[in-house]
């Protein structure tokens, strides 16, 4: 064997490591749960200590498992956007605020109102991003409600970067992780853009490209891990782009499904284009892809499994839920489900828009029920597609499926069936660490760029072909979905009915 | 004692009561009878199992439960209508009959409604005539006389087979009112023989007395008067005091319903109860919901919750639901699972549930199916809403506190119950009436009904209610141009693909 590469994942609930070789086979992997915080209603906090000590509980089992010696890298995957403001002995002050956190409503609100979108694009070289959980958004929350904690700080880090300066004491990001506040083309932070949101500038991370180096393993790291001391860390980035370069969306024409807590639709393209309500995506020397994440997916069948399985009481059986999914027809007779339970992003972004089954008769039992929810997620996925093939011009012919929702063989196939094209599921779930590992694969130079790094390092499980039958109930049934949600729209958006 | 016999066929329920000459129920019993669904869209029963095979039962536990000195001394008869009970030469039904909420014949009611220019509904019973003489003319050449589900128990009763004027007026243009006297100009129009159509009768006319035969099989005495009865509706407005001017009833059946009694009952008891014509209607038809107890039914077979030992499977789901805020925190149901009848008929909708999130537990869909029925209820009643004096609730439904309340906050009008109205108690007052031992409507208010429980609305939930109010109608509004694509693309696909 000549080495491993090992990806660590800062996530949400969970900080999560594994070690692959150079073909993508896994070596071994851990993971250590991380709770959130929520001491308000909208926020959402994480203790930066609690991701550390995950992180070296992770790597210490990591080098208790295989030989640390031939460890060649490791990559960074993580939330984002998260922020973590440190003191000079880079110790965290305070609790991170999460992606999740929608503290900054009001200063959203502000930004929309003071800075143009054609000011933002020239500071940041893309749209305006100024919704509560942007980051600029949050850097103005935190310089207005954190001032001392600001004045006492060095530095204000994305979680894996928090991580990767306790890892090698350098104060870094990259230019994916500084979305909205760095502008990539320019390759700087702009002083004015700052000056607007009143924020000191020089707390700003360097910002490097994802396979770069962020340095070497420090001699008090190299003991809390068990790794060796200098061993190599690369930059790494966003969990949702590495995710994508676990389905391969460096090579051309093709199609990704990160299949998680909810789903997320991307298409490799070959330049940057717009595509309503998607959005574009470059890495590196890896291309481009247009990126359409849902809010739907493994938490949706979670959701229905508590309403509707009462008898799940000891946790959700999948299982069952598939045998009741498959004894009922494609098209579910009629029954729709628009899985938009927590609004929706991609494609429509409407946080108004709610979970809805339409089409019921008394013909329609659970299983019926059961079936409309999965098929909802593959209408999502063609829904986004055909965005992005339209925006793109062409077709890609199959559909990549990573993560935990891949494992699933009943759904494979609704997703082949409805899309009408096969499907090909990955045999690593991980899909985190898997793309960390890529980009340190890259930064050590054992493969030369993230194509070859992928096309090396992803192994595919048994493709799961279309069922041509099933093809006109579903086209029949995807009409009747895309119907439903711009008829409801207009009621959702002006009357609210949440009270 | 003597005792008046009152028996309701249901849609789902066979119920009667035996009642003493004063009002007091003497006996009660019921059985489940659901009907069948052997396709989409399709509704039958079998008229020798499930109409008269329960209703021998029901008579038979009735007389079981009172003494041997007590005699039964007149029957009377109501069920669901419009039913098409299609009989043979030896009075056997040629196949199951159709009810009123099967929804095969739209091809028919198209085509009868063309050709002779009337304007009837997917309740009306000629379409799904002319249906079997398209579909089954084997059945069809069989048939010698066509009865609704209470004429066939009074034929097995009896042996006479007769209809009274308002279910014949709602079979589908073919009876005229004024005259009282089918259209049999019409009906051969429409290519059908007005030999099938029975000889007509007033509700409270007797029509015949129980043979020995009947008297064997249900344990009644031969010879007794049994009237014509009629559909539910007049008996179900008597059982639960609807008897006045201004009083609106809102059945929470199988199926739901809002009346307004425009003249006293009393004076139309023999019928047509319901008048010509809108000019001199006793009774205004505010609103027709396909889905009420049904659809509660339906919800609890497919999510039935864990039911600790001992627990009550209603009860439990109404408690969930109680816990949860009026408005059902946006949930939000649409409860056309059979299609929208009055006042918006569309029988291309089908049934909604929207505004699901992540925190939607079973509560808050138990909830919004209640609160849909009174959305429902609410759009006939507005219109109204000036000549209503008081409201009164009836049916299997409205047992549910929950319901009743949820009822006076939606339309913002108190409402009352007395757990003792029914169908079966209205019918059995027609027939003493019918045959002299009570003279006075207002003795079912004030002596067989006394003690009525009042609901007033709360002022916290109608507040909100009057803002979802709107949102309902919205939704209910726009639902229907995408539906109306699906009925088409679902018509346009063969069955089971």
């Amino acid at each position: 064997m000549s080495g491993a590469l090992i990806g660590l994942d800062i996530g949400t609930s969970s900080i999560k490591a594994a070690a692959f070789d150079e073909h993508g086979n896994q070596l071994t992997g851990a993971s250590a749960p991380v709770s959130v915080i929520s001491p308000h209603a909208g926020w959402a906090e994480q203790q930066p200590e609690d991701w550390w000590q995950g992180t070296c509980s992770v790597l210490r089992q990591i080098s208790e498992r295989i030989d640390p010696r031939t460890i060649i890298a490791i990559g960074l995957s993580g939330q984002c956007p998260g922020h973590v403001l440190i003191d000079r002995h880079h110790q965290a002050i305070g609790r991170a605020i999460i992606w999740r956190d929608q503290r900054a409503a009001q200063e959203a609100t502000w930004l929309k109102q003071h800075i143009s979108p054609e000011q933002a694009r020239a500071w940041t070289g893309s749209a305006p991003a100024s919704d509560a959980t942007s980051p600029p958004a949050r850097l103005l929350w935190i310089s207005k409600h954190r001032a001392a904690d600001l004045e006492q700080s060095v530095a204000v880090l994305q979680p894996k970067d928090f991580i990767a300066c306790k890892l090698t004491g350098n104060i870094i990001t990259d230019r994916h992780s500084a979305y909205s506040l760095y502008d990539p083309l320019q390759n700087r932070y702009h002083p004015e853009y700052f000056d607007a949101l009143a924020f000191p500038i020089e707390k700003m991370p360097a910002v490097r490209s994802p396979v770069e180096t962020a340095g070497e393993l420090s001699p008090s790291a190299s003991s809390q891990t068990g790794l060796p001391q200098g061993t190599r860390l690369v930059v790494g980035t966003i969990d949702a782009y590495c995710d994508n370069l676990a389905g391969g969306i460096t090579s051309p024409g093709r199609a990704v499904d990160v299949a998680g807590t909810s789903e997320s639709v991307s298409l490799s393209v070959e330049h940057s284009v717009d595509a309503p309500g998607i959005y574009p995506a470059c890495l590196e020397d890896g291309g481009c892809f247009l990126c359409g994440p849902t809010q739907s997916g493994g938490d949706t069948l979670r959701w229905l499994a508590k309403c509707f399985y009462p008898e799940f009481a000891g946790g959700v059986d999948f299982q069952t839920m598939e045998q009741e999914a498959g004894a009922v027809s494609a098209g579910c007779n009629g029954l729709t489900f628009l899985p938009y339970l927590a609004g929706e992003r991609a494609p429509i972004w409407d946080s108004a828009a709610r979970g809805s089954f339409i089409g019921l008769t008394f013909d329609h039992t659970r299983p019926y029920f059961t079936r409309a929810v999965y098929e909802s997620i593959g209408f999502a996925i063609r829904h986004i597609l055909a965005l992005a093939e339209n925006a793109a011009g062409y077709r890609a012919e199959h559909l990549v499926v990573c993560g935990g929702g891949s494992r699933s063989q009943f759904w494979n196939q609704i997703k082949a069936d409805i899309l009408q094209r096969p499907v090909m599921p990955t045999a690593i779930t991980e899909t985190g660490c898997l793309g960390a590992a890529m980009l340190a694969s890259v930064g050590a130079g054992i493969h030369p760029d993230l194509y070859t790094a992928s096309d090396q390092m992803i192994i595919f499980r048994d493709r799961v072909d279309p069922d041509i039958h099933h093809k006109d109930a579903y086209d029949q049934a995807y009409q009747a979905y895309r119907q439903y949600y711009p008829a409801l729209k207009p009621i959702w958006s002006s009357s609210g009915t949440k009270e | 004692m003597q005792l008046i016999l009152g028996l309701d066929i249901g849609t789902q329920a066979v119920k009667g009561v035996l009642v003493t000459l004063d009002g007091k129920v003497a006996a009660r019993a019921g059985l489940e009878r659901p009907p069948m669904l052997p396709r989409p869209g399709w509704v039958e029963m079998d008229p020798e199992r499930d109409w008269w095979g329960s209703g021998l039962q029901v008579v038979r536990q009735l007389l079981a439960q009172v003494g041997a000195g007590d005699s039964v001394i007149a029957a009377g008869v109501s069920a669901l209508v419009p039913c098409l009970a299609l009989l043979d030469a030896q009075m056997q039904p040629v196949r199951p009959a159709i009810l009123y909420s099967d929804n095969r014949a739209i091809e028919e009611l198209d085509w009868v409604n063309r050709t002779g220019g009337l304007n009837l509904t997917a309740e009306a019973v000629v379409p799904k005539l002319v249906w079997i003489q398209r579909r089954e003319p084997g059945n069809f050449a069989r048939g010698r006389v066509l009865l609704s589900a209470h004429n066939y128990i009074v034929q097995r009763l009896t042996g006479a087979s007769a209809m009274d004027y308002d279910t014949a007026g709602i079979m589908g243009g073919i009876f005229d009112p004024k005259s009282k006297q089918w259209r049999t100009d019409l009906v051969e129009r429409l290519g059908l023989d007005p030999a099938l159509l029975p000889p007509l009768s007033p509700a409270t006319g007797v029509v015949g007395r129980v043979t020995e035969e009947a008297a064997r099989a249900t344990g009644l005495p031969a010879g007794i008067p049994v009237i014509a009865g009629s559909g539910d509706t007049f008996p179900t407005l008597v059982g639960c005091g609807a008897v006045d001017v201004g009083d609106a009833m809102i059945s929470f059946g199988t199926t739901g319903l809002l009346t307004v009694t425009l003249r006293p009952l009393v004076e139309s008891a023999a019928g047509p109860h319901f008048g010509a014509s809108e000019a001199d209607a006793a009774v205004l038809w505010g609103a027709n919901v396909l889905s009420v107890g049904r659809l509660i039914r339906w919800y609890l077979d497919q999510f039935p919750p864990a039911v600790p030992s001992g627990g009550n499977l209603y009860e439990l789901m109404e408690q969930a639901a109680a816990a949860i805020p009026p408005g059902a925190d946006g949930t939000l149901v649409l409860p056309h699972w059979l299609g929208r009848r009055t006042p918006l008929p569309d029988h291309n909708l089908r049934g909604s549930i929207l505004g699901v999130l992540p925190s939607t537990t079973p509560g808050h869909v138990y909830r919004a199916l209640m609160e849909a029925f009174a959305y429902n209820i609410r759009q006939g009643f507005d219109p109204v809403r000036e000549r209503v004096r008081r409201v009164v609730l009836t049916a299997g439904g409205a047992r549910s506190g929950l319901w009743r309340q949820i009822m006076a906050d939606v339309l913002d009008h108190p409402v009352e119950y007395n757990p003792g109205g029914s169908g079966a108690l209205g019918i059995a007052f027609l027939a003493a009436y019918a045959l002299g031992h009570v003279t006075a409507f207002s003795d079912i208010r004030q002596r067989w009904l006394a003690g009525m429980e009042r609901i007033d609305p709360r002022a916290e939930a109608v507040a909100v209610y009057q803002r979802l109010y709107p949102v309902y109608c919205q939704f209910d509004d726009v639902v229907a141009a995408p539906y109306a694509s699906l009925a088409a693309a679902l018509a346009a696909t063969p069955a089971g693909e």
